[in-house]
């Protein structure tokens, strides 16, 4: 009698969990931690990570504790150890237990104005952009590690909204990473941490049922990246990206059902998780059709591959009057008869500065 | 014996069944990520007195993993309680489609705006709130009323990613404000003078450029004024004389953010200049797009005209002088 009650109970199970294993392969990727960005601020007296003390608080870090015989330490501009007053010793040991990161040189700022330095992990040798309330401001070569350091210096105190994307190999870009930040008058704000998702595309518009249809990007060298199928039921496929970062998954099409679909990428490594790429449509249909290169992309009014003011002006031109047929056609994005908030807010959607 | 052995397997059974079920919820249940963006008004104080003027700031909260794009936004006041002096846009996170609009006999502020690439909520460790959509600066009038509500209408719109708008799990937190009956004789310092006595930095910099639309030609431009807020642009056309030196064809036009441009105006200097609440002001240049075609070009016709006197005169001279001879 018991016996027959767990062979039912283990079947069960065994049923719930083929039942919903799309959704236990969600929970078991979820082990893995979504990439946190950290903000430190150097010159608030608080010892944050990456900081070997911050103004006057050493941390109780002496001179003779960092190796040396007497003398005074003291704190550096830019939150590491000055220790020009320290005797007689070497700078041995690695005692400050700064880790990895070590923060960027502080810049002499003006009256009222702030430094913010960013750091993070795009792709090797890839473009990574930074915007500073919508607006490009800084532009930098990551290097073949796929690590980016940016520092704005002079920053008015005040609040901002900043974004970084990167540019692959193929020219494709990464989705934007947007954050908000509060720039204080006279201190360093350090932003760590930024971890930038895959590029992502595919070679066909529309797959012939059957064939395979081709998923590549670039993400971090040697990441782990899972590629998301958005159809009736998600799917989830695996595959890493190279030494330069190039991934590819080729999806056979036979797994999934006709009509159109949505694929996404995201990267893992150490156990850290990129956040997800921007989506890419395609169809499985009955023909194959290959991808155009070259089309504006979607928000680019004015098709100079970038979404910024100029486009953001041409809607606001458009906003609340009659459109002609060919604003009806490039400028109306959801395709309701009007420009209206909604065709704004895609636009902040696929913003590029 | 038989009795124990029955209660015992019971127990192994009931374990067993429990850890069965353990699995099952530890399987099965995925984190719940309400999707939810929060509106709410904020003052330094919940009391003020007649002819008091203070700022309200209407701050935006969103759950993780949100991104708010887009906000329409409405607040209703009463009129015969508050008054309106000014919307402040100074550090807000917001580009604004409509500028904020006051019905002052319905007690109604409207206003719209994007958040390019998006609102995904604070960060840990940022100093700052970061979470500003606008300011708006309300006078206390003489009311018999000792409370007052400020509150942010239903029909409010928040829209996120790719222009869906959220229409669950919308919190739109009022305001109330007591007003006491002793009224204020003259505040010179008051929370709008103070902000703007403080405000010393001009708007950030920025880059005009030119757009064609339908047709026509637009100067488009917009900054930000993280203090007080930027109050106006005004744009100047401006011309090079023979000597290099500029003349403004036009004095500076107040204008927003999309100028219309005559086609002539794209060979000219164009000005447009930023003012903050303040009065600081922050000019950026726009130099010519087109180059200038050689016969526009003064300078060219000069050196011809001058040339052409030059061989006129020496042409009479040596006609003089052969007639002399």
């Amino acid at each position: 009698m018991h016996q027959s009650l767990h062979k039912c109970l283990i079947l069960f199970i065994i049923f719930l969990f083929l039942f919903n294993g799309g959704n236990f392969v969600f929970a078991a990727e979820n082990a893995t931690i979504q990439a946190i960005i950290r903000i430190t601020v150097c010159g608030n007296g608080i010892i944050e990570t990456g900081e070997q003390c911050d103004g006057t608080n050493l941390g109780g870090a002496t001179c003779t504790k960092l190796g040396f015989s007497s003398g005074t330490l003291s704190c550096k501009a830019s939150c590491e150890f000055d220790t020009s007053g320290c005797i007689n010793g070497t700078t041995g040991g690695g005692g400050g237990g700064g880790g990895g990161y070590v923060p960027p040189p502080i810049i002499p700022t003006l009256h009222g104005t702030g430094q913010v330095n960013f750091t993070g992990r795009a792709y090797p040798n890839s473009t990574v952009t930074l915007l500073k309330d919508a607006q490009i401001v800084a532009t930098t070569i990551a290097g073949s590690d796929a690590n980016f350091q940016i520092s704005l210096t002079n920053i008015t105190a005040g609040s901002y909204i900043f974004s970084v994307y990167s540019e692959d190999n193929k020219g494709n870009r990464s989705s934007l990473l947007t954050f908000p930040l509060s720039v204080t008058s006279g201190v360093v704000t350090n932003v760590t941490g930024i971890f930038i998702s895959p590029t992502i595309d595919v070679d066909k518009v529309e797959v012939k049922k059957g064939e395979v249809i081709k998923i590549f990007g670039q993400a971090i060298p040697n990441s782990d990246i899972t590629v998301i199928i958005n159809s009736d039921k998600e799917i989830y496929g695996k595959t890493k990206a190279d030494k330069i970062g190039a991934y590819l998954y080729n999806l056979d099409t036979l797994e999934i059902e006709m009509g159109d679909h949505l694929a996404k990428s995201r990267a893992t490594l150490e156990e850290e998780i990129s956040p997800l790429s921007k989506a890419v449509s395609f169809k499985v249909g009955t023909k194959t059709v290959l991808k155009e290169t070259g089309k504006c992309g979607k928000a680019d009014l004015n098709c100079d591959k970038r979404v910024n003011l100029i486009d953001f002006s041409i809607a606001a031109f458009w906003y609340k009057r009659p459109l002609t047929p060919e604003a009806k056609a490039t400028v109306d994005l959801n395709k309701d008869g009007k420009i209206d908030l909604i065709d704004f807010s895609i636009m902040a959607y696929y913003w590029t500065g | 014996m038989t009795d124990k052995n029955s209660k015992r397997k019971k127990i192994i059974l009931h374990f067993t069944l429990l850890f069965y079920l353990l699995i099952f919820a530890f399987c099965i249940t995925k984190p719940i990520k309400t999707k939810a963006a929060e509106i709410y008004l904020k003052s330094s104080q919940l009391e003020y007195s007649p002819n008091d003027i203070f700022k309200v700031e209407i701050r935006l909260n969103v759950s993780a993993g949100e991104k708010v794009t887009a906000i329409e936004g409405k607040i209703k006041y009463n009129p015969s309680d508050l008054k309106v002096i000014d919307f402040l846009t100074g550090n807000s996170i917001l580009t604004f489609v409509d500028q904020p609009q006051n019905n002052e006999k319905n007690g109604l502020i409207t206003f719209s705006g994007i958040i390019p690439g998006g609102y995904t909520g604070q960060l840990l460790g940022d100093p700052g709130e970061s979470n500003l959509l606008g300011t708006v600066v309300f006078q206390v009038l003489k009311t018999n009323n000792s409370l007052t509500n400020i509150q942010i209408e239903s029909d409010s719109r928040i829209f996120i990613n790719d222009g869906q708008e959220l229409k669950t799990n919308l919190i739109f937190k009022s305001l109330a404000l007591n007003i006491i009956s002793q009224e204020l004789v003259f505040n010179p310092l008051n929370e709008l003078e103070s902000l703007k006595e403080t405000d010393k930095i001009p708007p950030e910099e920025f880059k005009p450029e030119i757009v064609r639309i339908n047709g026509q030609y637009f100067l488009v431009f917009n900054t930000q004024d993280k203090q007080s807020g930027i109050d106006h642009y005004e744009v100047n056309i401006l011309k090079e004389n023979l000597l290099g030196q500029l003349i403004p064809l036009q004095k500076f036009t107040q204008s927003n953010n999309l100028y219309h441009l005559k086609e002539s105006d794209l060979n000219n200097i164009i000005e447009v200049k930023a003012v903050d609440k303040a009065g600081n002001e922050r000019i950026a240049t726009l130099y010519p797009q087109i180059q200038i075609k050689w016969y526009k070009n003064y300078w060219f016709w000069g050196i011809i005209i001058m040339l052409l006197s030059i061989f006129t005169l020496i042409f009479k001279y040596f006609r003089k002088d052969r007639f002399l001879h």
